[in-house]
């Protein structure tokens, strides 16, 4: 291969050089488990994955394997791939995904399991897993494992949790199986022992005609029925500190990220990254800090996050946030919070990390009314809001952006015009505070569709239909036409579909994605390649119907799909907290001291770690 | 205090663009340690810039930039600093204080190039006094609509060497890219053509 000529031919040369400041290129002719990490999405997109970085790091600094990075393939780069007949090709050695023994993937993305298939068909390794012989061991984990049903025809096996932890404990079996030349079964079933993986060629599933689960039946002796997810046990020990590859490019995330903790224990209804990443676990501020430093001397970084699912709620957050920001303000370093809360500390925080750069305020009320909010156990009220965007415009901001979804569950019209009218009183604070002058003042509603999840306590309901999201849309549109200090974004009704469809997807849908990939999706979340009609002409010839799937609910008694996966949390629970979203209870954050039974702790024989002496005490109900 | 300095860019780095390089640097300058002053203002900026932005897929043994810093440190150990600390494929060739009031920007008037082509001599000298004689106007496409550019006064001189020419073109309104004094020379543009910015001639 010709890669310099590649090169001089693609748009964005700098996506496959693979040689950035502390990138590693280790040899390829020693016999190291070679691991290719794919991400399903461009390098802009895949080098903003903290996860891959970490992965990165952990496998790379050991000295019997290595790990590369391949990212999806821009469209020039592949017409370029497949017209010269070349593999989809590793950044740091550049080689042919199908010369790796391990060939992962993330799922980060529902929409981008296209890109998976086609990725696999481009590196020159074979789509199905039932024909594969040989190596490689196509793997996937991340989020999208939590439901690997959808993909099980083309996955060998699946990692539920977090990979830092169980890479070491495949890399051992790969070492062994290539070292006494294993077949590729007993290569699966040697892995299939590891507390987390999941092999779906060892398992019989069948479904009803309504898509519950009847059947989930291990085809090998000791295989379990239920999957524990892992977790790291190194994270608090600074034991995962993401490897600070610095992209030449400008990657969506282009900043030093810092981990300051996992886990999120707030309990919104809708969100599946707050039930999937428990429990809670808080680093030290010293070792934030010392991470925080060690990469900032590696990379050189303008921009340091103090990254988690939601920071504000890390005890130390301040300190460590006025620590970091005294030390790089010099160097014209700023301070970043990925997620924060409403209220005033908030905003206080905020103003203080101005001292280098101003950036937009971003708040998420989720919902425009109270009665919704306590559906979903936001946990956030109006007064709330109100406060914390007056202090928002005394400090000086004069444009903020509000997170709302619409299709949630119960929703009327009064909760939907609940989302504009809260952000008219917005609008109407920053008129009254009287700092901002007209004209400048913005208040931008940004609105996604709802889409239920998996382990989330709306596992059992579908989206709303298409006619449904559009007729609420226009609720939306003709409220915030009248209002000019408001900007309406709204979320595309037909991906939300799509990713409804294939979130709680079960194995039969396999066939689907395959012919979807034949008909040619690829990068179905950007919005110049989403091809609606391709989609539902796929499900349609395998015998779906793409609305009606993405629609189905399941009664609270019915086994689900995924429910075999959901790595800890107990269905008790789930179960629990529909029906007090339907009663509109709200459930504390266990971290207040008081825990909710989410089921996790005692599945993982773990609790969660907080700092400077928290608590939270047990219940054994 | 104000700094000169004299770069190269070569290897694959040759495929990043002038905004990437910016924050190559940016972030060396970091890693370096550098007392970096900065711009007023909303949104603070180091004070440094490259003379002419290098395009995508060109070499150069030649880039200048303009860096001011907080304090004096002497022009080696910027170098060593630096050097020690940027992604092979750029290396500072030389650093030297900047005393003149014009900006670096405002100043460059003529670049030499290296245009590396796979012919015989013979046939490249041929091109030339085809050149000399034929005296070229390309037409350009500007927002003000079409321009017709002299290739003899867009290039200042033509010298046939080993396996390409060197070229020396001025920069100004009527200006030339290396590409396109390629396609005026060969008639064509062959894939395998290479551009050297060989030097960065300031008025």
């Amino acid at each position: 291969m010709n890669f310099a000529k590649l090169l001089a031919l693609v748009q964005k040369p700098a996506r496959y050089l693979g040689n950035e400041l502390n990138a590693v290129k280790k040899p390829w002719e020693k016999n190291l488990v070679k691991i290719a990490f794919c991400f399903p999405d461009l390098y802009e997109v895949g080098m903003s994955h903290l996860g891959l970085r970490i992965l990165y790091e952990t496998v790379n600094r050991r000295d019997d394997a290595l790990l590369e990075r391949v990212f999806a393939p821009a469209e020039d780069m592949e017409k370029l791939l497949r017209e010269k007949g070349y593999f989809l090709f590793s950044l740091e050695n550049k080689k042919p995904l199908w010369e790796f023994d391990l060939v992962g993937f993330t799922l980060q993305y529902e929409l981008s399991y296209s890109n998976i298939l086609n990725m696999l068909e481009l590196g020159g390794v074979e789509i199905f897993a039932e024909k594969r012989r040989g190596w490689p061991l196509v793997m996937a984990g991340g989020p999208g494992a939590f439901n690997p049903e959808p993909l099980a025809d083309f996955i060998d096996f699946f990692v539920l949790g977090e990979g830092e932890e169980v890479v070491a404990e495949i890399i051992e079996v790969v070492k062994e199986a290539k070292v006494k030349g294993w077949e590729r079964n007993d290569t699966l079933l040697a892995l299939a022992q590891i507390p987390g993986v999941y092999v779906p060629k060892f398992y019989r599933v069948s479904y009803d005609e309504a898509g519950r689960l009847t059947e989930f039946m291990p085809l090998k002796k000791d295989l379990p029925v239920k999957f524990t997810k892992r977790i790291a046990q190194g994270f608090l020990s600074g034991y995962s500190l993401p490897s600070p590859i610095v992209p030449y490019l400008d990657i969506v995330h282009n900043r030093a990220m810092v981990e300051i903790m996992r886990g999120c224990s707030r309990g919104c209804r809708f969100c599946q990254a707050g039930m999937i990443y428990r429990p809670v676990r808080e680093k030290t501020p010293e070792l934030v800090l010392a991470e925080a430093e060690k990469i900032m001397e590696k990379t050189g970084y303008e921009e340091i996050s103090l990254a988690s699912l939601s920071s504000g709620d890390y005890p130390y957050i301040r300190e460590v946030a006025k620590k970091l920001l005294d030390k790089y303000q010099e160097a014209g370093v700023n301070i970043s919070l990925p997620s924060l809360r409403i209220d005033t500390f908030a905003v206080d925080l905020a103003s203080e990390l101005q001292r280098v750069r101003k950036a937009t305020l971003t708040f998420a009320p989720e919902a425009g009314t109270q009665r919704m909010r306590d559906i979903i156990n936001k946990g956030v009220t109006e007064e709330d809001l109100i406060n914390t965007v007056k202090a928002a415009f005394k400090a000086g901001w004069q444009a903020i952006k509000l997170y709302f979804m619409i299709g949630l569950p119960y929703e009327t019209d009064e909760d939907v015009a609940g989302i504009i009218h809260l952000a008219q009183k917005v609008a109407d604070i920053g008129v009254k505070e009287g700092r901002v002058p007209r004209g400048r003042l913005k208040v931008t509603v940004s609105v996604s569709n709802f889409v239920p999840k998996p382990h989330t306590p709306f596992q059992w309901l579908g989206i709303i239909s298409a006619e449904e999201i559009k007729r609420r849309q226009g609720i939306l549109e003709k409220l915030a036409k009248k209002d000019r200090r408001l900007s309406l974004k709204m979320h595309d009704y037909r991906t939300s579909l799509l990713e409804a469809a294939l979130s709680r997807a079960d194995r039969r849908i396999g066939r689907v994605i395959y012919r979807a990939h034949k008909l040619g999706a690829k990068f179905d979340g950007w919005q110049e390649y989403f091809n609606y009609e391709l989609w539902q002409k796929a499900f349609l010839e395998e015998g779906f119907d793409l609305e009606a799937y993405a629609r189905r609910s399941f009664s609270l008694d019915d086994r689900l799909p995924w429910e075999p996966f959901a790595g800890g949390i107990s269905q008790r629970f789930l179960k629990k907290e529909y029906r007090d979203a339907m009663a509109g209870k709200n459930t504390a954050d266990c971290r207040e001291g008081k825990c909710t039974g989410c089921g996790v702790c005692p599945a993982l024989e773990i609790s969660p770690v907080l700092t400077g002496g928290r608590k939270v005490s047990e219940i054994f109900a | 205090m104000k700094y000169l300095l004299k770069y190269s860019r070569g290897g694959e780095l040759k495929y990043i663009s002038h905004l990437d390089t910016m924050r190559v640097f940016e972030r060396a300058f970091r890693r370096a340690n550098l007392p970096m002053a900065f711009s007023e203002g909303f949104n603070p900026h180091p004070k440094f810039s490259i003379a002419l932005p290098l395009a995508l897929g060109h070499e150069s043994q030649g880039e200048l930039m303009e860096l001011t810093l907080k304090q004096f440190l002497p022009p080696e150990e910027i170098k060593e600093r630096l050097n020690s600390v940027l992604p092979s494929g750029f290396k500072v060739l030389e650093v030297k204080p900047y005393l003149d009031d014009k900006s670096l920007m405002s100043r460059v008037s003529k670049v030499v190039y290296r245009i590396k082509i796979n012919l015989s001599n013979t046939e490249l000298l041929a091109r030339k006094e085809k050149l000399l004689t034929d005296k070229p106007r390309i037409v350009k496409n500007t927002k003000r609509g079409e321009k017709q550019i002299d290739f003899w006064q867009a290039v200042e001189a033509l010298e046939v060497q080993e396996n390409g020419i060197n070229v020396v073109i001025r920069v100004g309104e009527n200006s030339l890219r290396p590409e396109e004094v390629a396609k005026i020379f060969l008639g064509y543009l062959p894939e395998d053509i290479e551009y050297i910015r060989e030097e960065i001639i300031l008025s």
